[in-house]
């Protein structure tokens, strides 16, 4: 088709205003039988949106339809899920201090005291022996952990796996304590709230 | 553009549109009381209008019959919502917007288009007349290609200056009618307008004194 893009109107024809240009749209009209196409396609459509329910009628039915019992064992299974969860999850990494300020208290100066001894802890076994252990009592490996922590305050990233029997409030203590000898961050794994378990202390 | 959202203002532009909405209430009513038949002469009163507006938005038929439909279905579904907030006629055309908005953001990427035919009964004079004066080209031709030219430049707009463009300029509504439809203020109808107005000009300049 060659194009009469160039010189579209003639010269000496009317000139045309963009209102009356936009106005041809209004010409443009459906051929004949398209309203009775449109017709019988919407009653077709409004006919199914009758019978069929809308989505929330729809969740609500589904929820009503004498699925009483999957909805329960679906809830016990979400309930024994985080119960696991909240059971064996394991701590976060967390940088001492913060949360643990309240333990934060006890100083260096109160090593030797109860409040740090009650933090049982032993070696767990595998881990790599630390000097003297073998014949360490819990407490006197209690004590002997937070002492070796303290040579080795000078030591970056090193690793260490203890198996504590304490309650958290007690560990945090410990652990807290242990910062003052270098200890960033530590991790427990595997463990209930109140249960034993293994913890990584990295200084 | 939220439909749900309440319309504080009802615009009865002319007594005619006022009449219009009286009757159309009693209509809404009536299917909100269960005359599903009702519904009917709603649909016979607005589908070509909104069939057109769509159309101009889309510059495909086929879709702007489907999206029509879309848009008296989803009315016919939420007519219990409907309070009266505004008129039938302004909360029905801001389904149909709305429902080619979405249509339109979801196929972007693939768009093409297809037109009804000029019915040269209806297409102004004077641009009948213009094309005519043009010696050796058949009109038709002429008036095709100016068709084309005319939905090019309407769909290089911005969807919400192409929406002020066809219902002011086409379905000639007023920029009150038009600021509840799209839910903006009147002024902010007027300087799209205008803004829309002055591209186009640039577009169909060849065509224009």
């Amino acid at each position: 088709m060659a194009s009469t893009q160039d010189n579209p109107l003639s010269p000496s024809g009317p000139r045309l205003t963009l209102e009356q240009l936009l106005q041809l749209k209004r010409s443009e009209q459906p051929e004949a039988e398209f309203w009775a196409r449109f017709e019988r396609d919407l009653k077709q459509r409004q006919l199914q949106a009758l019978v069929k329910p809308r989505r929330s009628e729809r969740i609500l039915g589904w929820l009503s339809a004498g699925r009483q019992p999957a909805f329960a064992a679906v809830g016990a299974a979400v309930v024994c899920l985080l119960a696991a969860w909240m059971a064996f999850a394991p701590f976060r990494t967390a940088p001492l201090g913060g949360e643990m300020a309240a333990a934060g208290e006890i100083s260096a100066g109160m090593m030797g005291n109860e409040t740090i001894l009650r933090a049982f802890a032993e070696p767990i076994p595998g881990a790599e022996p630390l000097p003297g252990e073998a014949a360490a009592s819990p407490v006197a490996e209690s004590r002997f952990i937070i002492e070796t922590l303290a040579g080795q305050r000078e030591k970056a990233d090193v690793n260490r796996h203890f198996r504590t029997e304490s309650r958290p409030q007690t560990l945090f203590a410990a652990v807290d304590a242990a910062k003052d000898y270098g200890v960033r961050s530590y991790t427990r794994e595997g463990a209930s709230l109140a249960g034993s378990g293994a913890r990584t202390l990295q200084f | 553009m939220d439909i749900s959202r309440p319309v504080t203002r009802t615009f009865t532009a002319t007594p005619e549109r006022g009449q219009e909405a009286d009757a159309d209430a009693i209509l809404v009513q009536q299917v909100q009381a269960g005359d599903v038949a009702a519904f009917d002469s709603l649909i016979l009163k607005y589908r070509q209008r909104l069939y057109s507006v769509i159309y101009n938005l889309t510059s495909n038929r086929e879709d702007a019959a489907d999206l029509t439909q879309e848009a008296f279905i989803k009315a016919f579904q939420s007519i219990n919502r409907f309070k009266g907030r505004s008129t039938f006629f302004a909360w029905l055309y801001r389904i149909a917007v709305n429902a080619t908005y979405s249509h339109l953001r979801r196929h972007k990427l693939r768009r093409f288009f297809s037109f009804d035919t000029i019915d040269e009964d209806l297409a102004p004079a004077e641009v009948l007349e213009a094309l005519t004066s043009k010696s050796n080209i058949p009109r038709d031709r002429l008036l095709t290609e100016l068709q084309e030219k005319l939905n090019e430049a309407l769909q290089t707009l911005s969807l919400k200056h192409r929406t002020v463009v066809v219902l002011f300029e086409i379905e000639s509504l007023s920029h009150q009618e038009i600021a509840e439809i799209t839910g903006c203020s009147v002024g902010t109808v007027r300087s799209r307008l205008h803004y829309a107005k002055q591209q186009l000009q640039g577009k169909l300049q060849p065509y224009l004194s």
